[in-house]
């Protein structure tokens, strides 16, 4: 049975590794892994909340390359920031649409197709090492036929000032498609980046994405990292992101899951140095039949350093929202602090959360917590504020974007937060508090 | 002119009545005190005339400036002018009280007719309401009542009420756990809004607010219903033989 699952995505592919699978050989090995593992279903422990099956019952072809002319982004509500961007239109890449003239000898920013002839060195030091390859089938599929993806490297000690904004569209165009990206980021020692990724559906097929990231962040370096998440309806996205975090690092991570059928965030940070921080926060907004699901793992190997986590998830209809999240400290991660925190707002009685904070702590001097939280809407606090004159719904929109907006507070960027602030804001407006967001992206 | 009328009225809480057939006449330019001792329905009271739909009115009247009460929804009574500082205000966190008063002066004053503030004007008006009831910067900026002391809750609902200038006013124990410097803060807030067209009812338990607010009339509501009607001298006896003497009475 397995296997016609496999199957519909081999025949896409009709085993022609792409340039990235031909890096060391990789696709090679990952194929093999993944001819030989079944995809999971519910009774996998890490799926056990959200159901695959739909994704195999329709025959999907490769989502093609078209172009669109620059003026589609004057249409598009962007941060007020300096920007480069690089935009790919089904997992391929637009030179059209991407903006990379600005970039300066601190970075390099380029498709990471092209970029395995030109920094062959570096690809070959960091491309797959987080072992994400053969994580599970997803990342071997990517591993062996994605066609492209971003290439961001910042040398040492340079800040980039210029907002990094990768833009990964897709459109089957009628056509039930399958797209992917790959991505390779580097921050190196002492440097400075924040990199926002807009993962956007402009179709009303439907599509699979299946995004894999490797993250390595040197020692010394600081990294904002938002994601930003508008898919249509019937959208499948699953991503799947390693993060390597060295010595004094700090990594600021925000994941905003907006829209789409099925989402699913598989995170897996390691912190393998001496005095890092990571904050790393979701906000899923979810309403109809949405589905979106985080699976974070935060690995402390290392001592002295410090993980906080926010999700927060605000559930209408029939929707459903998951959260796993585990915190794993090692035996030599002596004094870590670790605080996780899972907050879901119920709008209907039919809407479900699933929640699952955990601890896994070997060493003996830590301070770790975690809670979680699943409620309805303050009525006290309604009539509090409506006793001051506000409108029932404008009383609750108030609330909701108050609950909603605590996840990206933290946000250093001024201009991406107050991009994503009014996204959240236009998300939650609206008769169903959580409106119709097909073009809540567009102006 | 009577501003406020309510004529027998009956309230239940899970079917269990509190509000026994209720009479009570406030006309514009007056202060009213309204005591009583704990569980007597006081809170109840405030609690239906500001609209709380827990509260199930089973029977009775309530006329505001000649109009259906009990028909309003509890923002069209806010927008109409019917202010309630709360015994229990409630936290709301994430919402900052500037823009809590940023949406409320909004809405207030569109109902009203009156134009829209341009931003300067409405920090000018937050001003000199902060100045009035000597609220801090600090305070203003943060989250509704999150984390506030009691004190600063109470100074927080006359703000509010400063803000919304409302016709009546009804203060739900807005003087219990405040020290007396706080004490005078508040009724002078509560002093300054005073006018010849608005009213208010203040419901306490403790004479020396009314020492600060000089009561027109003083009612002692006892199990759903005022039992007793005096002047602030009243007030005074309640203070020195509390209630006792008026439920034996009612035997
Ligand atoms: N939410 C509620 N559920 C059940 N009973 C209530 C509720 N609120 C108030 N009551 C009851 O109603 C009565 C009057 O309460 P309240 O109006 O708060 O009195 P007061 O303000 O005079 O102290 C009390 O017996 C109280 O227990
Ligand atoms: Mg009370």
């Amino acid at each position: 049975m397995n296997d016609i699952k496999k199957d519909n995505f081999l025949s896409i592919y009709k085993s022609e590794f792409s340039s990235i699978g031909k890096i060391n050989d990789n696709g090679q090995k990952a194929l093999a892994f993944y001819k030989q593992t079944p995809f999971p279903t519910t009774k996998t422990e890490a799926w056990k909340d959200t159901d695959l099956t739909e994704i195999f019952t329709e025959k999907l072809s490769d989502a093609p390359f078209f172009d669109l002319d620059e003026s589609f982004f004057q249409n598009f509500e962007m941060p007020k920031a300096e920007m480069l961007r690089l935009v790919f239109v089904n997992g391929h890449f637009s030179n059209a649409l991407s903006d990379t003239n600005e970039a300066c000898d601190s970075l390099v920013i380029k498709d990471l197709d092209s970029a395995i002839g030109s920094n062959e060195s570096e690809i070959n030091q960091y491309f797959g090492k987080t072992n994400i390859n053969e994580q599970n089938n997803f990342t071997a599929l990517n591993t062996a036929f994605a066609k492209n993806g971003s290439f961001i490297s910042v040398k040492k000690n340079k800040e980039i000032n210029k907002l990094i904004h990768l833009i990964y569209l897709t459109d089957g165009r009628k056509n039930s498609a399958f797209s992917q990206i790959r991505n390779l980021i580097v921050i190196g020692e002492n440097s400075k980046a924040s990199i926002l990724e807009s993962y956007v559906s402009l179709s009303n097929s439907r599509i699979v994405s299946n995004a894999v990231s490797e993250i390595f962040m040197k020692s010394g370096s600081n990294l904002e990292f938002y994601r930003y998440q508008v898919e249509n309806e019937n959208d499948y996205l699953i991503t799947n992101t390693r993060i390597e975090q060295g010595a004094n690092s700090h990594l600021q991570q925000y994941i905003f899951s907006m829209s789409g059928k099925l989402i699913r965030n598989d995170v897996q940070v390691n912190i393998n140095g001496e005095g890092s921080t990571n904050q790393t926060n979701g906000l899923s907004l979810a309403d109809k039949t949405q589905h979106f699901d985080n699976s974070i793992q935060l690995i402390h190997s290392k001592p002295n350093c410090e993980s906080k986590q926010l999700f927060k998830s605000l559930i209408d209809n029939e929707a459903t929202c998951v959260f796993n999240g585990k915190v794993y400290v090692a035996q030599d991660a002596q004094k870590t602090n670790a605080m996780q925190s899972n907050k879901n707002i119920l709008l209907t009685e039919t809407a479900t959360a699933h929640s699952k904070p955990q601890l896994e702590i070997y060493a003996d001097d830590v301070s770790c917590s975690h809670g979680s939280t699943t409620g309805q809407i303050d009525n006290e606090a309604l009539f509090y504020m409506q006793a001051r004159g506000l409108g029932k719904q404008q009383a609750r929109a108030l609330l909701l974007f108050a609950f909603a907006t605590e996840v990206a507070d933290s946000i250093k960027n001024k201009a991406v937060k107050e991009w994503i602030e009014n996204l959240i804001d236009k998300r939650l407006r609206g008769r169903n508090i959580i409106r119709e967001c097909k073009h809540v992206f567009f102006k | 002119m009577e501003l406020l009328k309510i004529e027998n009225l009956h309230a239940n809480i899970n079917s269990k009545e509190i509000l026994k057939g209720l009479n009570l006449t406030v006309n514009a330019g007056e202060v009213h005190a309204i005591m009583g001792p704990n569980g007597s329905g006081k809170s109840t009271l405030a609690s239906v005339l500001a609209g709380r739909e827990t509260f199930e009115v089973t029977d009775g009247k309530v006329s505001y400036q000649g109009k259906d009460l009990l028909e309003m929804s509890p923002e069209v009574r806010a927008r109409e002018g019917i202010f309630l500082a709360f015994q229990y205000p409630v936290e709301i966190p994430g919402v900052s009280i500037t823009n809590f008063m940023k949406a409320a002066v909004g809405e207030v004053r569109k109902h009203r007719g009156l134009p829209e503030l341009k931003p300067a004007e409405f920090l000018k008006l937050m001003k000199e309401k902060k100045k009035l009831v000597e609220m801090t910067d600090n305070l203003a900026g943060r989250s509704v009542n999150e984390g506030f002391s009691g004190g600063e809750k109470k100074r927080n609902e006359v703000f509010q009420m400063a803000m919304l200038e409302p016709t009546l006013k009804i203060l739900d124990e807005t003087d219990s756990g405040l020290d007396i410097d706080a004490l005078r803060i508040v009724a002078s807030g509560v002093n300054a809004l005073k006018s010849a067209d608005t009213a208010a009812i203040v419901i306490t338990h403790y004479q020396r607010l009314l020492d600060y607010i000089i009561p027109d009339v003083v009612h002692v509501l006892y199990n759903g219903k005022i039992v007793k009607t005096g002047g602030k001298e009243l007030a005074l006896e309640l203070e020195e033989k509390g209630y006792d003497w008026i439920i034996n009475d009612l035997k």
